[in-house]
This record gives C-alpha cells, structure tokens and sequence, in this order.
C-alpha cells in the first residue's frame, strides 16, 4: 500500500459520500410525486422507486466505502507499486478513477430521469376525465428520443464505471505523446 | 511553477468551464418566449451584456489563471521546466476529460437530436424549394433557438474536452511556460547573455 493507494481510497470514500448523500436527497421524491396525484399504480411505482433507490444507496456504500480497499487495488492495477516518482503510474489509475465517477454520475441522472419521467406518465395517466391533457403531454413525457438517449447513457455509464479500459489506454497514449512532443520542441 | 500551482490551476479552468456551462444555462433570455413582444434590441443589448460577464469569468478562470492560481496556492518548491510542462499536461488533460465526461449526460438527448436531424433534413428541404415555407424544424421561438443552440454548443464543448482539448492544452503550456521564461529573464536580465 503506498501513497497512490491512500489516495485513491480517500477518493473513492468521497465519490461513495458525494454519490450517497445525492440519492438520499432525491429517495422520497417519488413518494412526493404520488401524493401529488394519488393512483394505485402512481403509489406502486414510488413505493418501487423508493426501494430501487435504497438498493442503489446500499451497493453504493457497500462499494465505495465498505469495500474501498479492494475497489483501490482493482483500480490502481497492482497491490505493490513504488512511490509515484514516475508519473506513468499513477496517470492510469487518475484516468480510471475519473471514468468511475463520470459513470456514476450517468448511472444517477438515467436513474433520476427514468423515476422522475415514470411518475409524471403515471400521474398523468391518473387524469382519466382530462383526456385532452393527456393526450397532450403524454407523448412528451415519454418519447423514442428520450428513451434512446437514457439507453445511450445507460450504456456510456455501465462502460466508464467498469473502469473504462479502451478509453483510459487511448488517453494514456495521447497524454504521453503529448509530453514527448513538448519535450522535442524544447529540444 | 509548483505542483499545488499547476493542480489548482486545473481546478480554475475545470470551474471555469463548468461556470460558463452554467452561466449560459442561467441566461435570462432563454425563457422569452414571445419574441414579438420582447424588442430585438433589448434582446441582443442582454446578450452583449451577459457575454461580456461570462466573458471576464472565462478570461481570469480557463485561459489567464497563472495569477489566481499561484496567489491561491502559495509559495513552494519550484519545479523546473520538463516537469512543470510534464505536470501540466497531465494533470490538465485528466481534468479536461473529467469536465467532459461530467458535461456527457446532459448532451445525450442533444446528440440523439443532432441524429435525428439527418433523416429529417431532406424533407425539410424538399418543403423550402418546392412549397416555398419554412418547415415546422426551423419555426422556433427566440427561447427555443437559444435552448437549442445552447446545447449544440455543449455537446461539441463535452466531446472536445473528452478528446483531451489538445489546442487547449498546447497554447496553455506554451503560455504559461513563455510567462515563466519572461518572468525568469525580468528578474535576472544576465541569464540572456
């Protein structure tokens, strides 16, 4: 365990926090929403949408802050590693640990959308009587383009928190032969 | 340059950026949505105005933060120049791609869009030259042209910054290195000769 590992242990507890703390602000929204328009399927979809959060909540602790030292390792690549004099190694595990948390990110906002667009259809569908509303504001809830773009998320955000392997070798390679370049022209 | 320098100077331009994406969100013009209402000139005088604000942000944040970051940081054990310039590279592409991957979600629907927009270009076309109209793509409000241009823009700014932002990158070194070689010659003029 050396400084790299220490510190992406520090980083990875603050994502887990940053990540927690998100999800617990936005767990009782869809509660919220019902209420707003109370329906047997609004209830179960919130109801379900407040479990799938909590669920998120418990993997996302039991990740990033209970299992932070074998999440580091896996990151970092190595379990002994000298000290990162030699900035090579320690570009990597930067690039990874930034593509976990971009991922995250995108897992949370097609999470978030997905809950919030599904209360919205439902809560709107309750409106019987106001069909002309419906009809209306329906196709603008849930739309192919939108569902498209959540699939599109979904898949950029599965990729970068499996840690992203073509993207950070692609930016490692470039990052470095953006050095070499600087140093020939000073040559 | 020290090593606190260069990552808070990342952490200017990675705020710096992210406030410009936020300022042009926030830009009051984008909820006119009554165009006919609101005079043109009092639309492009808000503009002018705004740009001129996130114009400053942008000029002290992402392009001349050498000052602000060094005041920021503080004094420390200077590096010399391979490492400073290795240093920045890194640490501003690392960070560069980050602010793009962050910018990534909120582009997705603009993206999906931008392909949608090809199957739906000739069709549009074939309305202008033939019926001689504008088609109901082209007939948005001020508020929606803003919205719509506003994420062009961003989806471009996310996808250059995941690429790195090389010329970005470059003209920062070559800046921030040829202020240190001035600074260096300023203050010991007999180095030059």
């Amino acid at each position: 365990m050396n400084n790299i590992h220490s510190f992406t242990k520090v980083i990875l507890s603050a994502i887990g926090i940053f990540f927690a703390i998100r999800i617990i602000s936005q767990m009782l929204m869809p509660l919220g929403l019902a209420r707003m328009n109370p329906s047997l399927e609004s209830v179960a979809i919130a109801i379900a949408a407040t479990l799938f959060f909590g669920l998120c909540l418990a993997v996302i602790c039991y990740a990033f802050v209970y299992k932070r030292e074998q999440l580091a390792k896996r990151i970092i690549g190595t379990i002994e590693l000298p000290e990162p004099d030699s900035q090579i190694l320690w570009l990597p595990a930067a690039f990874r640990l930034i593509c976990v948390t971009a991922g995250l990110y995108c897992l949370y906002a097609v999470l978030w959308n997905v809950v919030y667009n599904l209360m919205q259809y439902f809560s709107f569908k309750a409106d019987a009587a106001q069909s002309g509303y419906k009809v209306m504001y329906t196709p603008k809830i849930l739309n192919i383009e939108q569902i498209l773009s959540w699939l599109i998320m979904l898949a950029i955000g599965i990729y970068l928190v499996c840690g992203a392997p073509h993207f950070v070798r692609w930016q490692v390679r470039k990052t470095l032969e953006q050095c070499k370049a600087f140093e020939k022209i000073r040559q | 340059m020290t090593k606190i320098q260069i990552i808070a100077k990342t952490m200017l331009t990675i705020s710096g950026i992210y406030a410009l994406v936020l300022l042009y969100a926030a830009h009051p013009g984008r909820y006119v949505y009554q165009p006919d209402k609101t005079p043109i000139l009092q639309e492009s005088a808000l503009l002018c105005t705004f740009t001129i604000l996130v114009g400053f942000v942008a000029y002290f944040m992402v392009f001349h933060n050498n000052r602000l970051s060094s005041s920021l940081a503080g004094p420390g054990l200077l590096l010399d120049s391979r490492t400073q310039a290795d240093w920045l590279v890194k640490s501003l592409r690392v960070g560069l791609a980050f602010t793009g991957l962050m910018l990534l979600p909120g582009s997705a629907p603009t993206l999906v869009k931008i392909a949608k927009t090809f199957f739906l270009i000739r069709p549009a076309l074939n309305e202008i030259i033939i019926s001689k109209s504008t088609p109901n793509m082209l007939r948005l409000s001020y508020a929606q042209w803003y919205t719509s241009i506003y994420h062009l823009l961003k989806a471009v700014l996310a996808i250059y910054l995941i690429c790195g932002a090389p010329h970005f990158i470059r003209w920062q070194i070559k800046h921030t290195l040829g202020q240190q070689a001035n600074k260096t010659e300023i203050q010991n003029p007999s180095i030059k000769n």
